[in-house]
């Protein structure tokens, strides 16, 4: 137990200190108004590596990056992001990009861009999604001269290059997953507190609750609201990440101008598509579909059996939106004996744009791409 | 009960308006009830916040400084927010103020669709129609197009098959 005379020394210590860094804290205030009047759009620019666009189907473009280095691994990689953010999230700012960093190693980028879905995309389904990217990966082979492609997942746009691979699994060189949710229960009995919380949100919902939310929402999951859950989920971070957190870094130029990179990422969240929605929600997060073997895209069975390609499954073993145990299910359900799981330390958006991680994801996937490049 | 017949064009939109207030009386009470279970955890955070200050140590008490007083709050009010997210009355409470306010937002589009029709302007429902019909074309142009380039790719395969041919 603590002397009195300690607390009132404690007290007083404790309020000089605030005091102090009060006056420090006006400095960094103008020094950072300073470097906010200094920033035009141009320097928060995000998704910036060099691409050209080779294909628009409906909304959905197909671009392909300009290689930065000599080549490295001839079969080309087609990334697959999700309908939840934008890609622009693996190319963030130079020196936090996924995009570049396997450039760099010599891997030949190919992209599909969602584009903005809004009311207009409400029919579209995870059926049609899959179809883009078939007709992607068509496209590709056709220019490149390779028969099949590899396919590089992110977070939702894992699970559709999972059901491509299934689906197709004559066109897929190599899988490659990050941070993919493939058993959608697998957190129930293997999840930290702080881990799955979505999961946990979406299955005390009744299904008819799911269609009411797209039916009442305009037909979409709007971004806003998928915002909202996100910041739900982190609740101290999201009270103090604009007063308290952002104190922190105003007289860093540079950490600022990551921080609103980052923010322009996160205001650039498209609607989900509605009926793509009500399958993510209803089959995947509800009914486990996928683990289950009931899963079906355009009249057929999505069997995880029937991967047969190489597959690398990166996840974060902090992630609190894809709980590690959602990732990891994947392991013992696919047709291929050529599986690899890496869990790193980071969480779900520090995989992909943290200081620790940089490099080291590249790394990863650049080799164990070379090590298969025949 | 047997009710009696309601002309479809009479009363309609005081009636929808109706049920739109009655929507909204049903949100701020499922807001109450939301309010006073996620603010548990505050008077938790708090009571485990003192509880931590009370046992620092006298080492530790000459160090303390206001970000590590913070840093200690938030770890604390973070764990404590999140227990709460997955308990049952959280749960129940989000669930049924979520309902309360999709039955809401439905209403209000019910009224607006109401108006539109009476100026003749497009509603939601024309649109979302039009939207889908849109999507299933798009579907066939697609599949369409698969159907061509493999009857080609089959040709192409049949032509380099053809016996006498290098």
């Amino acid at each position: 137990m603590t002397d009195p005379s300690y607390t009132t020394f404690n007290t007083f210590n404790t309020f000089n200190g605030f005091m102090k860094d009060c006056a420090e804290n006006f400095g960094r205030f103008h020094k950072a108004a300073d470097v906010l009047a200094a920033t035009g759009k141009v320097d928060v620019d995000i998704g910036a590596t060099p691409k050209t666009l080779v294909m628009r189907r409906d909304k959905v473009e197909l671009f392909r990056y300009e290689p930065t280095a000599e080549r490295t691994v001839e079969a080309p990689v087609l990334m697959v992001y999700g309908l939840i953010g934008r890609y622009t999230f693996l190319d963030l700012q130079p020196d936090r990009s996924l995009v570049r960093s396997l450039l760099d190693k010599g891997i030949d980028i190919w992209l599909n861009d969602w584009g903005q879905p809004g009311r207009g995309e409400r029919w579209l389904t995870m059926d049609d999604y899959v179809d883009y990217i078939h007709e992607a990966v068509q496209w590709i082979c056709r220019e490149t001269g390779h028969d099949k492609v590899t396919l590089l997942g992110i977070c939702e746009g894992g699970v559709l290059a999972t059901c491509y691979a299934a689906l197709y699994p004559e066109k897929v060189k190599n899988l490659v997953l990050a941070a993919t949710p493939i058993g959608f229960h697998a957190d129930i009995d293997d999840a930290p507190a702080h881990q799955g919380l979505l999961n946990t949100w979406t299955r005390s919902l009744a299904p008819e609750d799911i269609d009411r939310i797209i039916d009442a929402l305009g037909g979409v999951i709007p971004g806003d609201f998928m915002g909202l859950i996100f910041t739900l989920m982190t609740p101290m971070r999201s009270l103090t990440k604009y007063n308290v957190d952002l104190l922190e870094i105003l007289g860093d130029k540079d950490k600022l101008m990551n921080f609103l990179r980052m923010e322009k990422w996160l205001a650039d969240r498209p609607d989900h598509p509605g009926a793509a929605g009500r399958q993510w929600l209803k089959e995947l997060y509800h009914e486990n579909r996928l683990v289950e073997g009931s899963f079906e895209l355009s009249g057929r069975v999505v069997d995880l059996r029937a991967i047969v390609a190489p597959v690398l499954n990166i996840f974060a073993l902090n992630d609190h939106i894809i709980p590690p145990a959602c990732s990891k299910a994947l392991g013992s359900k696919i047709g291929t004996t050529e599986y690899k799981e890496i869990g790193l330390d980071c969480g779900h958006v520090g995989l992909f744009v943290s200081s620790k991680s940089q490099g080291s994801l590249a790394e990863i996937i650049a080799e164990w791409l070379k090590a298969r490049d025949e | 009960m047997v009710e009696a017949p309601r002309l479809a064009d009479m009363w309609n939109l005081n009636r929808q308006v109706y049920a739109l207030m009655a929507a909204w009386m049903d949100v701020c009470q499922r807001m109450g009830v939301y309010h006073a279970i996620a603010s548990v955890p505050w008077g938790k955070a708090y009571e485990r916040y003192s509880a931590s200050l009370a046992d620092t140590e006298k080492e530790d008490a000459k160090d303390f400084d206001w970000r590590k007083g913070f840093e200690a709050w938030r770890d604390i009010a973070d764990k404590e927010l999140i227990s709460n997210m997955r308990s049952k009355d959280f749960l129940a409470a989000q669930r049924e103020l979520l309902r309360s306010v999709l039955d809401l937002r439905t209403r209000q589009q019910e009224v607006a669709d109401s108006v539109g029709r009476l100026f003749g302007v497009p509603t939601q429902h024309d649109l979302d129609d039009l939207a889908r019909q849109i999507t299933e074309l798009r579907r066939e142009v697609r599949a369409s197009l698969r159907a061509t380039q493999r009857h080609e790719a089959e040709g192409r395969e049949g032509v380099v098959g053809q016996p006498g041919e290098g």
